[in-house]
């Protein structure tokens, strides 16, 4: 029975083909899932979710061409079963906004200018359907093409390229009715306990 | 100038010089195209602000996953799912309207953009991870939350990491009214509610509120 569980238990070297495949892709993965996510934590647990269900078809993943959106694909819809119907929390944690703060604070010479200005972006995107938000997250801001979004998401390249057109027509229409100050204002503040 | 020799220039991050700026005053083409690429730019610079995820994040999935791959098992519910939760938490929320600083998180700061939009800042604190709170926003009629204002009330569901977590919160005032903001958060049967009351910008004087 022992001899029967070792010979079906997984090589080593098929385990070592399994990290090759998928180690260049989890950075991608993970920066798409806290997009859709909004949380670090849940978006760790995405990716993870999607390695575990891809992890035994790894003969098949050698096969695939396009790695990349095949991957996305399988997440994209993992996302829309276990987050979408819970709504996409605004809710960043303290520390992802120090991480935040440094990038801008190294980038750009006025970081409360850049974080007022995502938030905005951010909020902008929030006016965008999910359909239009998920093709603009995708190729906008993450850089896929439109081939890849539309492999990805399942839709055809046409209509990634409408969807496009119509959301950052609408993205300009909203953020050209609140630019960021980046003024310093007067602080007030209030405290209390739940 | 024409229209291809002006958008190259701006794709190529050219600053819009007199001639550029001439050809854009009377194209409308090319103003779509510049502010398209200005658009563009802006949402690639969000991809820049992703947190990293923890270190020896990528070892630990792919550990992870072939670990389930040996003993073949089959995830039936999400792995987050699965770790218990200890059931005493204990919440507080603090809250700082614009330029307020949060106590050893360096220079956070939220700008106001627009006369009509104040940033709420609310830390709720938490000694233990709680898998789903559910928090509820009521904005009374002279506020409203920007991007949210469909929703009445606004509710979600989220993971509360141990520590602080920040939520930030643009509040649009439809008037000089002072508004109320009701914060609801829900765990496992227990409810909590803030009640704040927000001042439009520009009149607020600065106040202590104890709840």
């Amino acid at each position: 029975m022992a001899f029967l569980t070792r010979l079906f238990r997984p090589s080593a070297r098929s385990e070592e083909a399994f990290s090759q495949l998928i180690g260049p892709h989890i950075s991608s993965l993970h920066r798409m899932a806290w997009h859709w996510t909004g949380n670090q934590q849940d978006a760790e647990d995405l990716v993870q979710d999607v390695l575990i269900r891809v992890v035994n078809r790894t003969d098949e993943m050698a096969h695939i061409e396009k790695l990349r959106p095949w991957l996305l694909r399988i997440m994209y819809n993992r996302y829309v079963d276990l987050f979408r119907n819970r709504g996409r929390s605004p809710l960043h944690n303290a520390e992802e906004f120090d991480e935040f703060s440094s990038v801008t604070d190294e980038q750009h010479n006025n970081p409360e200018y850049e974080l007022a200005e995502h938030q905005q972006l951010d909020a902008a995107l929030q006016q965008l359907n999910p359909d239009q938000r998920d093709v603009v997250l995708l190729h906008d801001v993450e850089g896929y093409t439109a081939l890849e979004v539309a492999e990805a998401l399942d839709i055809s390249v046409g209509t990634v390229k409408s969807r496009l057109h119509r959301s950052r027509e609408k993205l300009k229409e909203f953020l050209t009715g609140m630019e960021p100050s980046g003024h310093p204002r007067r602080v007030n503040e209030q405290r209390g306990y739940l | 100038m024409n229209c291809n020799e002006c958008q190259k220039q701006l794709q190529q991050g050219a600053s819009p010089d007199t001639a550029i700026s001439q050809h854009l005053q009377h194209c409308a083409a090319c103003r779509t195209a510049a502010g398209n690429l200005q658009l563009q730019q802006q949402l690639r610079a969000l991809s820049a602000a992703v947190p990293q995820p923890q270190a020896g994040f990528h070892q630990r999935v792919i550990d992870e996953a072939l670990r389930y791959r040996r003993a073949d098992v089959r995830p039936q519910k999400p792995v987050w799912q699965v770790s218990a939760i200890a059931a005493s938490v204990v919440f507080a929320v603090m809250l700082m309207l614009n330029q307020a600083q949060l106590p050893g998180s360096g220079n956070l700061t939220a700008a106001v953009s627009n006369a009509d939009i104040r940033y709420v800042s609310v830390l709720l604190s938490t000694p233990q991870e709680v898998a789903d709170a559910t928090i509820t926003l009521r904005p009374d009629s002279h506020i409203s939350v920007k991007g949210y204002e469909r929703q009445q009330p606004v509710v979600w569901t989220t993971r509360l990491q141990a520590g602080d977590n920040k939520l930030t919160l643009p509040i649009e005032f439809s008037g000089q009214e002072t508004g109320s903001l009701i914060i609801g958060l829900e765990y496992q049967g227990t409810r909590k509610e803030l009640r704040l009351t927000l001042e439009p910008p520009e009149s607020a004087p600065a106040k202590s509120q104890a709840i």
